[in-house]
């Protein structure tokens, strides 16, 4: 886990973070006016397409938090965008409509979730954590297919909206779109301000050195399941939007293939900076999009690519970024 | 002098190699306590059984009255136990200033604010940026902890333990890899730091330990063959079997 690429996060509050914020807030609000240019874009699909990547975007800087912050290497986070979707599809087949009710079942049965399984899984390090996530995942995947009463492997459609005070701004259009940038620029200001709170501060160093965070008077376990569990809870709410924006609910939300692409999106975005997870996602989403609209075998452009960002960015898109604004 | 910290008959094994022999030891107030004796003689296991990253077989550890020995490792840091480590041990991506700044949250406030920017912590910053200046790396306070020689790193140590206020100390080899001048320069800012916090000190520079120490215990094979002022060690002929030699005399 040592050897995952360090960004340089020794003056914190000065110059480089403040053009990372300009950064960031130059996305959020290019997303922003983006439901006005969809008309020449490509109109609903360009939004939708777009509101996907948002909502994986939520899921990757959660991820981040214990990926890149935190040095554990959780192979199995799509489990929570899971969680967040079933908890979702099943309170509004059982009658739930109202959002915030069905967002503080998402949080708090993802949390638990999160609580109980991190500390088991966080008893462990390095290789051992990467297997233990991907199998509480892995169970995780396996037991929604067999829930037949609601819908079992085939998944679920959902034929409702969660609503708030009666407006249903979870439906697909503007409101979704909005809603969801909303929650991204939320949770996009909270995770970096946490990462560089005292709190941030303890867990980054216990991805550099546990050992000697211990010998200092923390607990590091307490600090990891706490940044596990919180992380886990975000990447609930981005399950909450996927099942709010596809309709629908299905097993293979969980899977280890849509764990690995929001590792995929964090590691290209850059590990443990402030736009990194954003931008990760945003730039996957989208250009597997393009590729796959250009040829068949798209995996054989986009592999490669990866390959090359990884290789040729130190701290990846968003050092790519960092670089060019300070040699230019 | 009344004893800050007390070590009473600990013992640890691994397997069947008795590493620690019922050692009872005390470091009293405003003293450097030195603890040597030849390489495998079980010192750095004798710190570690103190911290608690080991777990003692039996006996007892006692700081200020509040017996220690069924705590873990942090709540012993908590408790006031301060030490530093042989191998280098800091953060590397962290600038000294905010390694410093780290250790002094743990004993103000401690980690659970998730709000507030711990880098902008004016107060934090103060007391890290004053144990810099004590310990003489106050020009150096916004290096990176990987860009820092190997003489700062252990400085860098010394002012994470200190910045603490802790009520005892335990350096484990502090002068090791360090160059003539730097040791000599440490030599006198500990000396002047025992006054503060009371020191227990595992050194092989015999130079600094005897100019330096108040009283020393000599461990041999996991045992205290030997304890006392530096003069009575000197003259002690099992200590000087075990370790001294002819060299010290």
């Amino acid at each position: 886990m040592s050897e995952l690429p360090v960004p340089d996060l020794a003056p914190v509050n000065r110059g480089p973070l403040d053009r990372s914020l300009m950064i960031g807030l130059i996305v959020l609000g290019l997303l922003a006016i983006m439901p006005l240019l969809s008309p020449i874009l490509g109109g609903d699909y360009m939004l939708s397409l777009v509101i996907k990547a948002m909502i994986f975007a939520i899921a990757a800087i959660s991820l981040d938090l214990v990926l890149g912050y935190g040095g554990m290497v959780s192979f199995g986070h799509a489990v929570f965008l899971g969680i967040g979707a079933y908890v979702t599809g099943i309170a509004l087949q059982e009658g739930v409509y109202g959002a915030f009710p069905i967002l503080a079942l998402v949080l708090l049965i993802s949390g638990a979730f999160a609580l109980i399984t991190g500390a088991i899984s966080l008893r462990t390090t390095g290789v051992y954590f990467i297997m233990i996530t991907l199998a509480f995942a892995q169970m995780v995947y396996f037991s929604l297919t067999s829930l037949s009463y609601y819908g079992g492997d085939d998944g679920l459609t959902l034929w409702d909206t969660p609503e708030v005070f009666g407006m249903y701004l979870f439906q697909t259009g503007s409101g979704l779109f909005y809603s969801t940038l909303v929650l991204l620029a939320l949770i996009w200001f909270f995770v970096w301000r946490l990462a560089m709170s005292r709190f941030g501060r303890v867990l980054r160093a216990a991805k550099q050195n546990p050992t000697r965070v211990g010998s200092l008077g923390y607990n590091v376990f307490v600090y990891r399941l706490i940044a596990y569990v919180i992380s886990g809870m975000l990447a609930g709410v981005a399950g909450f939007l996927l099942a709010c924006q596809a309709e629908f609910i299905s097993p293979s939300t969980t899977s280890w293939q849509i764990s690995g692409h929001l590792i995929i999106m964090v590691v290209l975005g850059g590990l443990a900076t402030r736009n990194g997870p954003l931008l990760g996602a945003l730039f996957v989403v989208l250009i597997e999009e393009i590729l796959s609209q250009i040829t068949h075998d798209w995996r054989l452009i986009f592999g490669p690519l990866l390959v090359l960002i990884v290789l040729f960015s130190k701290g990846g898109l968003a050092g790519l970024l960092k670089n060019k604004r300070a040699t230019g | 002098m009344s004893a800050v910290l007390t070590v009473e008959g600990l013992s640890k094994s691994f397997g069947s190699l008795k590493v620690t022999r019922d050692v009872t030891l005390e470091l009293h107030t405003g003293e450097c306590h030195a603890l040597i004796g030849p390489n495998g003689a079980g010192k750095t296991t004798l710190i570690n059984l103190i911290t608690g990253i080991l777990p003692a077989e039996s006996g007892r550890i006692t700081l200020n009255g509040r017996d220690l020995s069924d705590l873990p490792m942090h709540q012993r840091a908590a408790a006031g136990l301060g030490r530093t480590f042989q191998i280098t041990s800091i953060f590397p991506d962290f600038s000294a200033l905010e390694n410093v700044a780290l250790a002094a949250q743990s004993s103000d406030g401690g980690g659970m604010g998730i709000w507030r920017i711990a880098a902008s912590d004016s107060g934090l910053n103060a007391k890290a940026a004053d144990a810099l200046d004590m310990i003489g790396l106050g020009a150096r306070k916004d290096a990176r902890g990987a860009d820092m020689s190997h003489g700062e790193h252990r400085l860098l140590e010394l002012a994470m333990a200190v910045v603490t206020n802790p009520d005892a100390l335990l350096l484990d080899e502090p002068m090791a890899g360090l160059g003539r001048a730097e040791s000599e320069e440490l030599v006198d800012t500990l000396r002047s730091l025992k006054a503060q916090v009371p020191l227990l000190m595992v050194e092989h520079d015999m130079e600094a330990v005897f100019s330096m120490a108040d009283r020393i215990s000599v461990l041999e094979s996991g045992q205290i063959i030997a304890a006392g002022t530096p003069e009575q060690v000197r003259s002690d002929p099992q200590a000087r079997a075990a370790y001294l030699g002819e060299e010290a005399v």
